[in-house]
């Protein structure tokens, strides 16, 4: 299942679609779809969740890896991340691997 | 005349493909170049014009050539084109022919400055009778924007994202919301001074 109608939760497994351009400048990364010809700007928090989605990680194992490193409950990591993995989604940016 | 200037500038954009080039107004300070981007109607000339007056060299009012390696912004001094209403709020002299286009000479004698790296960038919205605001705007955002507001960066896309990248990283950037050109002009002055 592809699309905005797919759900996106914690078992959810993702990664940041390869064939995009990318640059990085300060904590920010510009994104550049070719076949769109559409920029993307990704703010430093999508940023941080960008560079996790190596398609390696479900969302829930990364929250917990956030929240240790950030010392936040895990469930408020949770909440974030998947609030900015749906916008990412949204905009197709990252690809779905199955869950 | 204005059919021909357009042709002109569309002749200037095609004849330097290597170069990034911005729908946009330049001027330099200080040896540093300041790039005045926005949608037609922001206000870009008549920015550029009181920022001339108050001393700033001149560099171009409508297609602003950057060299991506370098940043040096290529002077292009075309003729500006001033309304006669921006020419009335810049105590402008009447033009014996009527026309909007102000040679630099006119503005300042001397005023075309040399080429300069881009050192500052101001996304430009026009808001009529509104109170000069600057604030400050992530370089990230400045990308988007600057790709955005460019005559050619959508023919190269993703191969020019670095070069972009190295533009921008080397600016201050701001988004300014005025309706009055002489008090951006001095506002600007004093953030670029601080």
């Amino acid at each position: 299942l592809t699309g905005p109608e797919r759900a996106i939760g914690g078992g959810s497994l993702l990664r940041a679609r390869s064939d995009l351009a990318s640059a990085e400048i300060d904590d920010e990364i510009v994104l550049y779809d070719d076949a769109e010809q559409r920029l993307h700007r990704l703010n430093s928090s999508a940023a941080t969740l960008w560079r996790c989605l190596d398609g390696g990680a479900t969302l829930e194992q990364i929250a917990a890896d956030v929240a240790e490193v950030y010392g936040i409950a895990k469930e408020d990591a949770m909440a974030g991340l998947i609030d900015l993995a749906r916008q990412l989604w949204a905009e197709g940016l990252v690809e779905a691997l199955g869950e | 005349l204005n059919v021909l200037m357009a042709d002109v500038n569309r002749q200037a954009v095609a004849s330097r493909p290597d170069r990034l080039m911005l729908h946009g107004a330049a001027v330099s300070v200080g040896g540093s170049g300041l790039v005045l981007v926005g949608p037609s109607g922001a206000g870009k000339s008549s920015l550029a014009a009181a920022l001339v007056l108050g001393g700033a060299g001149y560099l171009t009012d409508e297609a602003v050539c950057v060299d991506m390696q370098t940043t040096m912004i290529d002077p292009y001094p075309k003729p500006l084109s001033l309304s006669a209403e921006s020419r009335a709020v810049l105590r402008l002299a009447e033009r014996p022919d009527d026309s909007d286009l102000v040679p630099p000479d006119d503005l300042r004698a001397g005023s075309v400055g040399p080429p300069v790296p881009a050192r500052a960038l101001f996304f430009l919205k026009f808001e009529p009778r509104g109170s000069t605001q600057v604030e400050p705007m992530s370089r990230g955002q400045a990308m988007v924007e600057l790709a955005n507001g460019s005559f050619n960066f959508i023919e190269h896309g993703g191969r020019w994202l670095p070069g972009l990248r190295d533009v921008v990283a080397g600016c201050r950037c701001w988004r300014v919301v005025t309706g009055d050109s002489s008090e951006a002009a001095r506002v600007i002055e004093e953030r670029i001074a601080a």
